[in-house]
C-alpha cells in the first residue's frame, strides 16, 4: 500500500517573494499545477491515500478555479483516498460550502479522534482547537499489531502548554504504538527518530512561496509491504521551481562588472527557472561603483526572478578623514558623528559623495 | 563681455606672477569668435602657453562672475553674494578639492531627486504611488465588502440547507403515514376481495345448476356440434338451391309468350339463318342487276357511238376510193396525154391516196367486228339481269312471308336482317328457357328429397335440448355451443375462485371478525395536501438557495481579483516604502551636505566678519555690531535686533557692501594679491565718510593694485 504524506500546500495563497502582479499569479497558478501533478502521481503509482496534513488552504475564500480543481481531482479518483486535516490556516469555508463531500474525501475533527482502517494499517487524525493537550494524547489509544499512522498538523516541542494551541508534544507521542507519524506547520522536510517503534515526518510544502521557503519542497512517500508491514518513507522533491538565497561576498568590488563576476561565480549552478535572492554582503569602498538597478534587469532576464539586496557596509578609513580639510572630509565626518545604522550610515556617505562627483543620485 | 553692444576694443596688460612677468595682448571683436589673446613671457619676449585665455581664473582661482562680485567694486552693484567659486576660494581648498566646487550642484542634485520623490501640491512619485495604492485599497475595501457579503450569503445557504433538510425530514414522515395508510387500505381491500370471491362462487354455483338442466340429456361433443352444424349448414344450402332452381316469373311470363310464338310453328335457326343468308343474297343480287344494267346502258351508248364512227367511215372510204379513182383516172389520162410530168405525181397522190383508202378500210372492217362483239355481249348481259330480277322477286316474297309470321317477335321492322336476328335470338332464348325450366325441374326434386331428410334428423337432434324448434336450426346449435362453452368456462371460473379462496384463507389469517370489520378511517387527502405544501416549500427554498447559490459564484468571481490587488498593494507598499527610505536617505544626505558646507564656510566667515567691522569702523567713525552668514548676507544689531541691509538707506547699505567687498578681497586673496578696480563706488557717501573711505583704499593700496574710476573731483 502507497501513501503521500503532504502538507502546508497553502493553495490560492498570497506570494511572500516580492513577485510582480503577472508573476505572483503565475506562481499561484503553479501551486495548483504541482498539486495537480502530485494526485496524477499518486494515481500512475497505485496511491491508494494522499493524507494532507493540514493547511490545504490560508485564507477564508479561495477562488471558483482552485476550489473546482481541487474537488475535481477528488471525484475524477474515486480511487484514492484524500484524508485532510484541518490546520492553523484552513480557516477556509471549503468543506462547508461543499453541498456533497465526495466519498473519497475523508476528514478529521478537533471533537476526538478519527480513525480510518485501510487494512492493518490505520490512519488516526485530530485538530487542534477543542480538546486540550493533555486530552488529546490521553485519548489516542493505538493497537500494538496495526502499522499505526498518526496525523496532526502543528509545531513540534517537548513540552506541553495549556491553551490549545498548535503544539506538538513528542514526549507525550512517544510508546503510542505510532509507526509514521505525518506533521504539517512546518515548511521545510524534516524527518526524525520519535521512539524505538517509530519515526515522525514534516512533510514540508510543495513548492516554496517565499525566501524564507528555499531548497527543495515536495511529498512524503510512504509505502508498506503487504507481508512484512514494514513502512518505508522516500522525500519526493516535486516543486516547479525552488527558491535560493545566496549571499554574495563583494568585499574588494569596486566596479559593477566586478560585482556581476562575484554573483556570477555564486549562481552558476543555478537552474534557470528559479526564483533567486541575492544578498551582497562585506565592506566596500566608498568610491566603489555598483548599479543594483543594472544587474537587477541583467538577472531577471536569465532567471525567473531575481531579487538583489545591497547589504554591504562601507570600509572607511576614519583617520583619513579626520584631518581632511574639505568639504568631502566635513561632510563625512559629519555623518560618522551621526547615530546612523551602518546601512544608513553607508547610503547616506555613498550618496553625499555621488552627488559632490557629479553623478546621479537615483 | 558684451560682444556687439560696444563695438571692438582692446588693449596690453603687463603682470608678474610667481616672479615671472608676462604681457597679455587681448582684443575683443563684436563677436566672441573675434576675441584673441596673446601671452608673451617678458623674459623671452616670446608666447608663451603657460596660461590660456582664461588667465583670470587661473590666477585667481575665481571664475567671471567670483571676480565681478569681488575686486570689481562698481557703484552701480556693489552687493556681495556666495557662489560656489567664492565659496571654494573662500575655504581656501581648491588646489586640492576638485569636487568642493560643485556642492550647490550636488544639493541641487539631491534636492532634484528628492522633488521627483516628494513634490509641492501633493505631486512626486511617492505621493502618485500613495493615491494609485488609495485606489486600489478602495477597490479592496469593496472586494473585502464582497467578501463580507460572500459569507453572509454563505451562511444563508447554510441556513437554507438546513431549512430544506427539515422540510424534506417533515415530508417523509408524511410519506410514511402514508404509507401505514395504504398497509390497511391493502388490507380492508383484501378482505373486500375475499368477499367478492365469496359472492361470486356462490353466483357461479347457481349458473353451473341452470346449466346442468339445460344439458340434462348430455353434453354434446365437440364433433357432434360440428357435425350437427355442418347439417345446418347443408340444409341451408339445399334450401338455397331448392330456391335457385325455382322458375322466375320473369321466365315464366316471357316462356309464356314465346311458347305462343314459336311452339307449332316449324322452324329452327338454320332456316333462321338461311332467310338471312337469303336476304344477303338479295342485296347481292340487286346490286349485280344494277351494275349489269349500267354495262348494257354504257354498251348500248358504245354500239351507238361505233355504228356512227362505223357509218362515217364507210362515206370516208367511198370518197376517198372515189378520188383514188379519179386521181388514177387523171393519171392514166396525163399519161396518155404524155404530161408525164403531172402523171407521175398524179400517180404518187394516187397511190398515197389509194393507200389511205386501204388503211381506212381495214380500220372499218375491224369496227365493224367490234360492234357485232358488242351487240353479243349486251344480249347476255340482258338475259342474266331478267334471271336476276326473278331470283331477287322470289326472295322478297319468301322474307316477307315470314316477316308476316313472327310480327310478334319483332320490334323493328325496318332493317330485315335485325329482324331476323332477334326473331333468332329469342327462338334460341324460347328453347333454352325450355331446357332449362325442365333441367332445373329435375334437379329440384332430387334435392328436395334430401333436404326432408336431413331436416328431420336435425330436428330430432335439437328435441333433445329444445322443447319446439323452428327453421333455421342453426341457431339452435349455435346456442347449444354457446351453453356448452358457458358451462365449461363457468365450472373453470368456479373451480379457480374455490381454489382463490382457499389460497387466500390459507395465506391470511380471516376471522368472522374481519370480514365484519369497516377500517378506521383516514384522512389521506389531508396528508397528500400537506405533502403538497411541503414539496411547494422546498422548491421555493431550492429556487432562494439556487438564487444564493448564483450570488455566491458571482460573489466568488468577484473576489478572484483581491490577489491581484492585495500583491499590487503590496508591490506598491514595497515601492512607497522603498522611495519613502530613499526620500529619506537624500534629505538626511541633503541636510548633512549642507551642516557640512556651512561648518566648512564658517572657518572663514569669523576673519571676514572681523575685517569688515574694522573697515565699517573707519569709514562710518563709529563702532557697530554685524554678523555675516555663509551666503555673505550681512545683518546689522541694533538696539539688541539683527536687520537686515534693506531696511537701511542707499548711503548705508553701499557703506556695507563697500566694507563687505573688501573683507571679502582680503579673505578671498591671501597669496595673490589682485588688483581691484573701483567704479566710482562712493557715490551714495557724504564727503566725510569718502574721505575715511580713500583713505582707507589708500591704507589698502599698499598690499593691492588699485585702479580707481571717479566721475567727479570731489571724491578724488
Amino acid at each position: 500500500m502507497k501513501i503521500i504524506h503532504c502538507s502546508d500546500l497553502h493553495l490560492d495563497s498570497k506570494m511572500k517573494s516580492n513577485l510582480d502582479s503577472k508573476k505572483a499569479k503565475e506562481r499561484r497558478d503553479e501551486i495548483l499545477i504541482t498539486y495537480q501533478k502530485m494526485v496524477k502521481y499518486a494515481a500512475e503509482n497505485e496511491v491508494k491515500v494522499i493524507l494532507i496534513a493540514g493547511d490545504m488552504f490560508d485564507k477564508k475564500n479561495i477562488t471558483v478555479k482552485a476550489k473546482n480543481i481541487v474537488i475535481d481531482s477528488i471525484n475524477s479518483h474515486p480511487e484514492i483516498d484524500f484524508l485532510y486535516l484541518k490546520g492553523n490556516h484552513d480557516e477556509i469555508s471549503f468543506i462547508e460550502d461543499l453541498e456533497n463531500i465526495p466519498s473519497n474525501l475523508k476528514l478529521f475533527n478537533s471533537k476526538e479522534w478519527t480513525t480510518y482502517r485501510y487494512g492493518k494499517v490505520t490512519i488516526s487524525g485530530i485538530e487542534f482547537g477543542e480538546l486540550d493537550s493533555y486530552e488529546i494524547y490521553k485519548s489516542l489509544i493505538l493497537n500494538k499489531s496495526d502499522i499505526n499512522i498518526v496525523t496532526l498538523h502543528g509545531q513540534e516541542s517537548n513540552y506541553n502548554v495549556k491553551d490549545k494551541t498548535e503544539i506538538i508534544n513528542l514526549k507525550e507521542l512517544k510508546n503510542k504504538n505510532i509507526d509514521y507519524l505525518a506533521l504539517g506547520h512546518i515548511h521545510k522536510f524534516k524527518q526524525d527518530k520519535l521512539d524505538t517503534r517509530g519515526i515522525y515526518c514534516y512533510s514540508g510544502c510543495l513548492e516554496g512561496r517565499g525566501f524564507d521557503e528555499c531548497g527543495e519542497k515536495g511529498f512524503v512517500l510512504l509505502e508498506i509491504g503487504d507481508i512484512s508491514s514494514k513502512i518505508t518513507s522516500n522525500f519526493i522533491p516535486f516543486s516547479e521551481r525552488r527558491l535560493y538565497e545566496v549571499k554574495v561576498d563583494i568585499t574588494g568590488t569596486s566596479t559593477t562588472l566586478e560585482v556581476e563576476n562575484k554573483i556570477d561565480e555564486k549562481i552558476k549552478d543555478i537552474e534557470k527557472e528559479a526564483l533567486i535572492k541575492i544578498i551582497l554582503t562585506g565592506k566596500v569602498e566608498i568610491d566603489s561603483e555598483r548599479d543594483i538597478a543594472y544587474l537587477e534587469k541583467k538577472y531577471k532576464n536569465l532567471y525567473y526572478f531575481v531579487k538583489i539586496y545591497d547589504e554591504t557596509s562601507l570600509q572607511i578609513n576614519y583617520m583619513s578623514y579626520e584631518n581632511d580639510v574639505s568639504l568631502k572630509g566635513e561632510f563625512i565626518r559629519l555623518v560618522l558623528k551621526q547615530k546612523l545604522s551602518e546601512e544608513e550610515e553607508r547610503r547616506i556617505i555613498t550618496t553625499g559623495i555621488k552627488a559632490l562627483s557629479g553623478e546621479e543620485v537615483n | 563681455m558684451n560682444h556687439g553692444k560696444v563695438g571692438a576694443y582692446g588693449g596690453n596688460i603687463e603682470l608678474e606672477i610667481n616672479n615671472k612677468k608676462y604681457k597679455i595682448e587681448r582684443f575683443f571683436g563684436k563677436k566672441e569668435a573675434d576675441d584673441t589673446f596673446k601671452l608673451y613671457d617678458l623674459s623671452t619676449n616670446l608666447e608663451s602657453n603657460d596660461y590660456t585665455s582664461n588667465i583670470g581664473e587661473e590666477i585667481f582661482k575665481l571664475n567671471k562672475e567670483a571676480f565681478e562680485r569681488s575686486t570689481f567694486i562698481s557703484g552701480q552693484n556693489m552687493e556681495t553674494s556666495m557662489n560656489d567659486s567664492i565659496s571654494a576660494k573662500l575655504g581656501n581648498i581648491l588646489e586640492s578639492e576638485n569636487d568642493v566646487n560643485t556642492s550647490d550642484k550636488a544639493l541641487k542634485k539631491i534636492e532634484e531627486a528628492i522633488k521627483n520623490y516628494k513634490k509641492t501640491g501633493g505631486r512626486g512619485e511617492i505621493n502618485e504611488k500613495i493615491e494609485e495604492k488609495t485606489k486600489l485599497e478602495k477597490k479592496l475595501e469593496q472586494s473585502k465588502f464582497d467578501e463580507k457579503n460572500l459569507q453572509e450569503r454563505k451562511n444563508k445557504n447554510s441556513e437554507l440547507n438546513e431549512k430544506i433538510k427539515e422540510k424534506q425530514k417533515e415530508q417523509e414522515e408524511l410519506k410514511k403515514q402514508i404509507a401505514l395508510s395504504l398497509e390497511t387500505e391493502t388490507k380492508k381491500a383484501k378482505l373486500e376481495n375475499y368477499k367478492m370471491l365469496i359472492k361470486n362462487i356462490e353466483e357461479s354455483k347457481s349458473t353451473i345448476k341452470e346449466y346442468d338442466e339445460f344439458f340434462k340429456n348430455g353434453i354434446p361433443t365437440d364433433d357432434e356440434i360440428q357435425t350437427l352444424s355442418e347439417k345446418c349448414l347443408l340444409i341451408e344450402k339445399y334450401n338455397m338451391k331448392i330456391k335457385d332452381y325455382d322458375v322466375t316469373s320473369e321466365d315464366r311470363s316471357e316462356i309464356e309468350e314465346l311458347k305462343e310464338l314459336f311452339e307449332d310453328e316449324d322452324i329452327n335457326e338454320d332456316i333462321i339463318n338461311s332467310k338471312i343468308s337469303e336476304y344477303n343474297n338479295l342485296n347481292e343480287i340487286n346490286n349485280n342487276i344494277k351494275l349489269n344494267e349500267e354495262k348494257i346502258f354504257n354498251l348500248k351508248k358504245e354500239n351507238e357511238s361505233l355504228s356512227k364512227k362505223i357509218k362515217n367511215g364507210r362515206i370516208f372510204t367511198s370518197l376517198i376510193f372515189i378520188f383514188s379513182l379519179i386521181t388514177i383516172v387523171a393519171t392514166i389520162y396525163t399519161y396518155i396525154r404524155g404530161l408525164k410530168k403531172v402523171a407521175i405525181p398524179l400517180l404518187i397522190v394516187g397511190i398515197f391516196i389509194f393507200v389511205i383508202f386501204l388503211i381506212k378500210k381495214k380500220l372499218n372492217i375491224n369496227k365493224e367486228k367490234k360492234s357485232v362483239t358488242k351487240c353479243e355481249e349486251l344480249k347476255k348481259l340482258s338475259d342474266i339481269t331478267e334471271q336476276l330480277k326473278e331470283r331477287a322477286k322470289s326472295i322478297e316474297k319468301d322474307l316477307s312471308n315470314i316477316m308476316n309470321q313472327y310480327k310478334g317477335a319483332i320490334s323493328n321492322d325496318v332493317d330485315i336482317v335485325v329482324a331476323l336476328t332477334e326473331i333468332k335470338t329469342r327462338y334460341i332464348k324460347y328453347k333454352d328457357l325450355k331446357n332449362n325450366i325442365n333441367l332445373f325441374f329435375e334437379k329440384q326434386n332430387k334435392i328436395v328429397k334430401k333436404f326432408k331428410e336431413l331436416k328431420g334428423s336435425v330436428k330430432k337432434y335439437l328435441l333433445n335440448y329444445f322443447k319446439e324448434v323452428t327453421d333455421p336450426y342453426i341457431n339452435y346449435v349455435h346456442e347449444i355451443k354457446l351453453k356448452k362453452r358457458e358451462y365449461l368456462k363457468e365450472i373453470k371460473y368456479y373451480e379457480e375462485k374455490l381454489k382463490q379462496k382457499t389460497n387466500f384463507e390459507n395465506t391470511n389469517n380471516i376471522s368472522k371478525e374481519d370480514l365484519n370489520e369497516n377500517g378506521k378511517d383516514f384522512n389521506k387527502e389531508e396528508i397528500e395536501k400537506k405533502i403538497k405544501d411541503l414539496n411547494k416549500e422546498i422548491n421555493r427554498l431550492n429556487d432562494e438557495k439556487n438564487y444564493n447559490k448564483n450570488q455566491i459564484e458571482m460573489l466568488e468571481s468577484n473576489l478572484e481579483t483581491v490577489f491581484e490587488i492585495e500583491n499590487e498593494i503590496e508591490e506598491l507598499n514595497q515601492n512607497i516604502q522603498e522611495m519613502q527610505d530613499e526620500c529619506n536617505i537624500l534629505e538626511k544626505t541633503k541636510k548633512l551636505l549642507e551642516t557640512a558646507k556651512n561648518q566648512f564656510s564658517s572657518h572663514y566667515l569669523g576673519g571676514m566678519e572681523e575685517n569688515f567691522i574694522n573697515n565699517l569702523k573707519l569709514i562710518n567713525e563709529k563702532e557697530i555690531n554685524a554678523n555675516i552668514d555663509v551666503n555673505l548676507n550681512v545683518k546689522i544689531n541694533e538696539q539688541g535686533s539683527n536687520k537686515e541691509i534693506r531696511y537701511f538707506s542707499t548711503g548705508y547699505k553701499d557703506l556695507i557692501y563697500i566694507c563687505m567687498r573688501l573683507s571679502l578681497i582680503n579673505s578671498l586673496f591671501e597669496k595673490e594679491k589682485p588688483f581691484i578696480i573701483l567704479d566710482d563706488p562712493f557715490v551714495n557717501l557724504d564727503k566725510a565718510k569718502t574721505q575715511n573711505a580713500i583713505n582707507l583704499l589708500k591704507s589698502i593700496s599698499k598690499e593691492y593694485q588699485i585702479i580707481y574710476f571717479i566721475c567727479h573731483e570731489s571724491r578724488k
